[in-house]
């Protein structure tokens, strides 16, 4: 018998019809980055993650890159996070001119060590991730088609600047 | 099957067999020995400046009239930007600002042939020419001088799929996206070649550069969860190259479309009066018409006009790179780069698709030429 690790296909088939007629849709519509259907998945998304503000981008790695470029991390702040993650975590840091400093996980949780964090913070940390960007990579529990990411936040400035990276600039958030 | 069937069949929604094949296609398209799909042509620049040998701390130089992701990749990239002035009948690269540039505007460093920015202090490694409306750059003369200086050739080819110029010194007709050392496209949903989605790519001739930016794309991993570089999610979704793919085999077509729709906006523009600056096409040069730019005075007023009337356009692109507000601290001015900015200035991109019809371009003309007649005492006064 073959058992998938994961079996993408068998979820599709449970809800083909759905799926099949948003895509059509934003065809119709040829409102392909962006427009109504981008903006009608972020309200319900923040809804679901009882967040004030949303911000949908690519994809979680980007989302991390955004989020941390929107705390306006400068070259050389610290920010704490696990060891026990995709790359991506410590990537974006790096990549946001911070520094990564890690923290162990808790063995029977796998997460972020809530004891350990303090230790590790010096007058340089500015943040912490306990990874709460969103990925929507296909494999992921809410998974697209390609690859997808997101934002959440309650902070009206941060959600601005997310929006401003994310977009070049040239568009604002919606808010709620 | 539909491409959507085909990329659940494959269960592979990220790269994979559909991803491959498209770049196989594209490369023979662009007459390149490597394709590399990527997440956006924003992502195909900045990926191929690194794996083109630019490091943080090095300094590229471009063109202030383009995209912001022009400038964004070089900066996402660690490296500075410097910029030269714009042929301003072609609005791409003046070869001649390019050389000024590299002669006075730079220093010598060493026995090296690289210079160094005496703005930034930073040694130059790189030039992008933008091969901007579908028209490429004059490459001759900024391929001679990368060689002379040792800069790598990044072609910004997002507008340019399938464009092409011919080098005298080779003889040729050469493709965008084949001529440099590596080249940006994007498959943005409006672009000559456009997906459902955001996408693009980098095509080289050099095996090394391609390697590079398959790490790049995929977190800096040779295999799974084994990352020889820290990288960046930038990978085509199999959706996206799927949809590519099938567009691609009409590309050729699609852009003889266009040509015959820049003729025909060429024709019915010819009898009108000289208020118009219309696209310069010089010989040696195959454009394929991503856009339909004319140059006019009170660009802004016409524009609104033309609006009531039904006919959208668009202004690619307004603010020059130097000025714009991302870029304050810069302290760039106004009247550094003046072909740039008298081109911000007056350009408006006129309606352009494949299946643009001979009447809509009839209309569109007849209703620039009308505005143009009406307001034309009014530029006699100005001139008198």
């Amino acid at each position: 018998m073959k058992v998938s690790l994961v079996d993408l296909r068998a979820q599709y088939l449970t809800i083909k019809d759905e799926i099949d007629a948003a895509i059509s849709s934003v065809i119709a519509d040829s409102a392909y980055i962006g427009g109504a259907h981008v903006e009608a998945f972020e309200r319900a998304w923040a809804k679901a993650a009882g967040a004030r503000h949303r911000v949908s981008c690519t994809n979680g790695t980007d989302a991390l890159m955004i989020a941390t470029c929107a705390l306006g991390l400068r070259r050389g702040d610290e920010v704490i996070t696990t060891g026990h993650t995709w790359i991506s975590t410590s990537a974006m840091i790096t990549q946001a001119g911070g520094r990564v400093v890690f923290c162990d996980v808790d063995p029977m949780t796998f997460t972020i060590d809530p004891a350990q964090i303090e230790a590790r913070i010096t007058p340089r940390t500015v943040g912490i991730i306990p990874i709460a960007t969103f990925s929507y990579y296909p494999g992921k529990n809410l998974g697209a088609y390609g690859d997808a990411g997101g934002i959440t936040t309650n902070d009206d400035r941060l959600a601005e600047g997310c929006g401003h990276v994310e977009s070049c600039g040239v568009a604002a958030v919606a808010s709620s | 099957m539909s491409v959507f069937e085909l990329v659940l069949d494959t269960n592979q929604f990220i790269g994979g067999r559909m991803v491959q094949e498209f770049e196989e296609d594209f490369a023979a398209f662009c007459e390149t020995r490597f394709c590399v799909g990527v997440n956006s042509g924003t992502d195909a620049l900045r990926f191929a400046l690194v794996a083109a040998g630019v490091r943080p701390g090095d300094a590229v130089v471009t063109v202030p009239f383009s995209f912001v992701a022009t400038t964004e990749a070089i900066s996402q990239a660690g490296a500075q930007f410097d910029f030269v002035d714009i042929d301003p009948r072609t609005y791409t690269m003046d070869p001649e600002k390019l050389s000024a540039y590299l002669d006075g505007r730079c220093t010598r460093n060493g026995q090296s042939r690289r210079v160094v920015s005496k703005r930034t202090g930073s040694p130059v490694t790189a030039v992008i020419p933008v091969h901007l409306y579908g028209q490429m750059a004059n490459m001759d003369p900024i391929l001679e001088l990368a060689a002379q200086y040792d800069l790598a050739v990044i072609e910004d080819a997002c507008q340019a799929h399938g464009a092409e110029y011919f080098s005298k010194r080779e003889n040729r007709w050469r493709r965008a996206g084949s001529i440099g050392t590596a080249a940006a496209f994007s498959f943005y949903p409006s672009k000559n070649l456009g997906g459902c989605g955001e996408a693009g790519a980098v095509t080289t001739d050099d095996e090394k550069v391609a390697r590079g930016c398959r790490l790049l794309r995929d977190h800096g991993q040779s295999a799974k969860y084994v990352h020889a570089i820290e990288g960046y999610n930038g990978r085509l979704d199999a959706i996206q190259a799927g949809v590519l793919h099938k567009k691609l085999r009409h590309l050729a077509k699609w852009n003889d479309q266009r040509r015959d729709n820049a003729n025909r906006y060429d024709e019915l523009f010819a009898a009108g009066n000289g208020a118009l600056t219309l696209p310069y096409v010089p010989a040696g040069s195959r454009p394929v018409h991503h856009l339909y730019v004319v140059g006019v005075a009170n660009r802004d007023g016409l524009r609104a006009e033309l609006a009531s009337e039904g006919i959208e356009t668009g202004i690619h692109y307004p603010i020059p790179l130097h000025l714009l507000e991302a870029y304050a601290t810069h302290a760039f001015r106004p009247g550094d780069f003046p072909a740039a900015e008298h081109a911000a200035a007056r350009v408006l991109s006129l309606p352009m698709f494949p299946e643009l019809l001979p009447e809509q371009q009839a209309f569109v003309t007849k209703a620039i030429q009308a505005r143009l007649a009406s307001s034309e005492p009014a530029r006699r006064r100005e001139q008198a």
